[in-house]
């Protein structure tokens, strides 16, 4: 990530406009080009070579600011290691010791302090194999100028640039107070990933339905509650390559900035282009699913099966099933989520939050061929269904007016 | 356990309140709002010991999985050596009425033994919370040598917790969710840091019913010491500086060295110099005006031009700072000090290293690690080591009591800095006679720098030994 030195942004009044770059700029393009070139044969050298080796490349002042981010986003891909034949500390323990006697002898005895014979003093003492030169070498090799690179992850120049644009926007959201982000027309499996991410990056989320088939989520954290804090600031920049994933949404976030931490806003829509830079996993939505909800609506009377998400807020955390069922006599509405792979206790635990958050209003569907584990029989009340092959819309309409008490109807 | 009884649970730095007799107002208890987003009630971790009290008081049942630390004595007992000042017992005793609240006492009082006292007292895992990493340091050293346990540290790349454990505003910050409910004493060193945005919420989420805040200069600018009473508990002691003023102090003296550049480096100097202040004068830019140099940088950066002029700049500093006349003056001081505790003092770490290689000496930068800090000083107390290089990181707060002989090479026009390192050397110990030697470079703008920092009564006797 930019750290704050590094970060490029416009004022326009109350507002933070970051300068985001072109992805398409040749003459970007061709410094990412140069910087990458630095690093891509960096490795063994140490980071302080590597430093010198483009200080032509990064100007001093704001003008360095570009150069000196890209080379950052760079560095942060590198590994590096202390190259030292033997422990730095050690050594320094031993040769700092030495020197203190023989400085004090040696002015006893009128002579200058004689640093070799430190040197040849340790070499005996630690019985090393190494010379007086790699002790002199190694003494400050943990020194962060001196560790050396072992590997770097390579990258594009394009993506070089666009994961730049990111991280721009990150450097901001770290000093941000609050987030709030609106998105709209996504899948269920999407919007599962999404909390997921707010679960794992620990922040408090509520959410809203809004106009035009879109959501709003507002996102910080517990303490969020008694006073304004940037306290979440860092989770919620990390939480933003997840909405990034979104194909529409718009995100506003208020920023304390600078050091007199003057109150700003800051926005960001799907329109800005930013590209997440993490791999899309699990918002896969089987073709089973599709063949159900098409299957249901032929075969079942009495039910209206509506495939659009329907975030649930629960005591931690949001369930977001896969389909609702609308008994348009009643107005009774019951959430539909299908299982493929499940382990007993997951079911067990997943049940016992619906049963207290959304009681009578839960199905769970379960298949007996993709149970994961072996455990003896399992019973679970009429909101569990265990299907065989596919889930049966018949069979989950009667358990839905079971669980409901709608009655045959 | 009782079906009915009120359930008080941690979550991330607030205490979440739940269940209880039907129809109970959780919001009759302090600091309790209700948390819309989560259909919760919750509180700060801070009023953690007031919400156990009202339950106490009101005789309602509760079951506290907040608590994180066990509810026993801990047993820690200070080692008999030392024996508190009369104004340490007074100060433990006013903080002892309600275990909560500042303690106000001049630098060199003894005002962590004075908490020492306390952390035996109180006998609660205890987290101490300290400005920078060497006063996180320092603090470890002390209370291992004063309790003999293993005590914790978290910050600067250490993180390790322990019923006894020091770490910095920082750390406790960023890793509040981590140790709100882990400690139930926690101490607030140099506290006047404490009620800025960020560090108070680390205050806040804490759920430590007992708190001791110790500082010399509790009033702050922006009035945040009106919050102390929240955040730690009003001022329950205060000593001042005539109360105790002359009794601790080493004697000293302060001597001024003047070294001349050699020839090669005198030209050099000279070009440079002219060299930046040409392009200074060619855009207008007066140095000495309030934006001045930034002005100064900002121009340099859009012209090649420029790029050479803060080349020069840097460059003409350089030579300066690091005169090869100042090494053999160095030479020599170490030779003439040899039996000596000695601490060098530069402006700048490629220097504090550079000296480190060449005479062997051990240094202590911002990229030190705590634990080799703590090794550095230790052998230097017990003089293995005779001296210790460094450039800001020893300026403040840091006791090196057996450092007798001080040697600035370089450093700021700050005077605040220079009285700061003179402080390093002038703890009393056995009948020690301090040094400080102020080394500056002749015929260069060291001088002024010099004559600046200078500007403080510590100085006013300063021998002139050219």
């Amino acid at each position: 990530m930019l750290t704050g030195k590094l970060v490029r942004v416009r004022h326009a009044r109350n507002k933070l406009v970051p300068l985001y770059v072109e992805a398409s700029d040749t003459g970007l393009q061709a410094l990412a080009e140069q910087l990458l070139l630095a690093y891509r044969s960096s490795v063994s050298r140490t980071r302080g070579e590597i430093e010198d080796e483009l200080s032509d490349l990064i100007p001093e002042g704001p003008h360095g600011l570009l150069p000196a981010g890209l080379a950052k986003l760079l560095e942060d891909r590198c590994e590096f290691e202390v190259a030292s034949d033997h422990p730095p500390d050690e050594l320094r323990e031993a040769v700092f010791k030495a020197a203190a006697v023989h400085r004090a002898d040696a002015a006893k005895a009128g002579v200058p302090f004689d640093r070799n014979a430190v040197l040849t003093e340790i070499v005996g003492s630690l019985s090393l194999t190494l010379t007086p030169s790699q002790i002199d070498r190694s003494l400050f090799a943990d020194l962060k100028a001196e560790q050396r690179v072992q590997a770097f992850e390579d990258i594009s120049a394009e993506r070089l640039v666009l994961r730049y644009n990111v991280s721009l926007a990150q450097a901001i959201l770290l000093r941000c107070t609050a987030m709030e982000a609106r998105i709209w027309g996504e899948t269920p499996a999407r919007f599962r990933q999404l909390f997921r991410a707010v679960k794992f990056h620990r922040l408090i989320c509520t959410i809203h339905e809004t106009a035009g088939n879109s959501y709003t989520l507002k996102l910080d954290g517990p303490l969020s509650l008694f006073s304004s804090t940037q306290k979440y600031g860092l989770q919620l920049a990390m939480f933003l390559p997840a909405l990034l994933h979104c194909k529409a949404y718009d995100l506003k976030a208020s920023v304390r900035w600078g050091s007199e931490r003057k109150e700003k806003q800051f926005a960001l829509s799907a329109v800005d282009g930013l590209r997440s830079h993490l791999a899309d996993f699990g918002v896969y939505t089987p073709p089973e699913l599709q063949m159900f909800a098409d299957n249901f609506a032929t075969k079942v009377k009495g039910w209206v099966l509506a495939t659009d998400p329907h975030p649930i807020p629960l005591d931690d955390g949001v369930w977001v099933p896969d389909f609702r069922l609308t008994h348009p006599v009643t107005g009774k509405e019951v959430f539909v989520e299908v299982f493929g792979f499940w382990r007993k206790g997951d079911i067990e635990q997943h049940y016992r939050k619906l049963h207290k958050g959304v009681p009578g209003k839960f199905i769970l569907c379960v298949s007996e061929q993709m149970r994961a584990d072996e455990d003896e029989e399992v019973t679970f009340g009429n909101a569990v269904y265990r299907y065989k092959r596919t889930p049966l819309p018949e069979e989950v309409a009667r358990l839905a007016a079971l669980v409901a008490g709608t009655g045959n109807k | 356990m009782s079906d009915n009884a009120i359930q008080l649970t941690y979550d991330r730095g607030t205490v979440v309140v739940s269940g209880g007799p039907h129809g109970f107002d959780f919001q009759s208890l302090p600091g309790v709002l209700f948390d819309p987003r989560t259909s919760t009630h919750r509180a700060q971790g801070r009023h953690y010991r007031a919400i156990v009290e009202q339950l106490i008081r009101e005789k309602r049942p509760y079951e506290d999985t907040a608590r994180g630390w066990p509810a026993e004595q801990t047993g820690w007992k200070l080692n008999a050596e030392r024996t508190a000042r009369k104004y340490q017992t007074a100060a433990v005793a006013a903080w002892l009425k309600t275990r909560r609240g500042v303690v106000v006492m001049p630098t060199g009082t003894g005002k962590t033994f004075m908490a020492f006292l306390c952390i035996e007292k109180v006998g609660r895992p205890t987290l101490i919370v300290t400005p920078k990493i060497d006063l996180m340091v320092q603090w470890a050293q002390e209370l291992e040598r004063a309790f003999g346990v293993e005590v914790g540290m978290v910050g600067a790349s250490v993180f390790d917790y322990k019923p006894l454990t020091v770490t910095t505003y920082d750390s406790a910050y960023i890793h509040l969710e981590k140790w709100a409910n882990r400690y139930g004493f926690v101490i607030f060193d140099e506290c006047h840091h404490l009620p800025g945005m960020s560090y108070m919420e680390a205050a806040n989420a804490g759920l430590a019913p007992f708190r001791l805040g110790l500082t010399a200069t509790p009033e702050r600018a922006d009035g945040g010491d009106q919050l102390f009473p929240q955040l730690i508990g009003s001022v329950v002691y205060r000593l001042d500086i005539t109360d105790v003023a002359g009794e601790f102090l080493a004697p000293y003296e302060t001597r001024l060295v003047y070294i001349d550049l050699t020839p090669e480096e005198m030209q050099t100097y000279t070009n440079c110099r002219e060299e930046y202040r040409r392009f200074v004068a060619d855009r207008n830019i007066s140095l000495s005006g309030p934006d001045g140099f930034r002005r100064f940088l900002f121009e340099a950066s859009k012209t090649p031009d420029g790029w050479k002029a803060l080349r020069a700049y840097r460059e003409q500093k350089r030579i300066m700072q690091t005169a090869s006349g100042k090494f053999k003056l160095l030479e020599e001081l170490l030779h003439k000090h040899a039996s000596d505790r000695t601490l060098i003092f530069t402006a700048d770490n490629a220097t504090v290293y550079n000296i480190a290689r060449r005479y062997f000496i051990p240094a202590m930068t911002n990229q030190t690690r705590p634990k080799e800090r703590k090794a550095i000083l230790d052998r230097f107390h017990v003089g293995e080591y005779t001296a210790v290089v460094t450039c800001q990181v020893l300026n403040e707060g840091v006791d090196v009591p057996a450092a007798g002989v001080g040697i600035v090479l370089s450093g700021t026009g700050s005077a605040t800095e220079n009285v700061q390192r003179l402080g390093r050397i002038l703890r009393k110990h056995g009948d020690k006679q301090a040094i400080l030697y102020e080394v500056v470079a002749r015929g260069t703008t060291e001088e002024y720098v010099s004559d600046r920092r200078r500007q403080h009564r510590a100085f006013g006797g300063m021998r002139d030994e050219g």
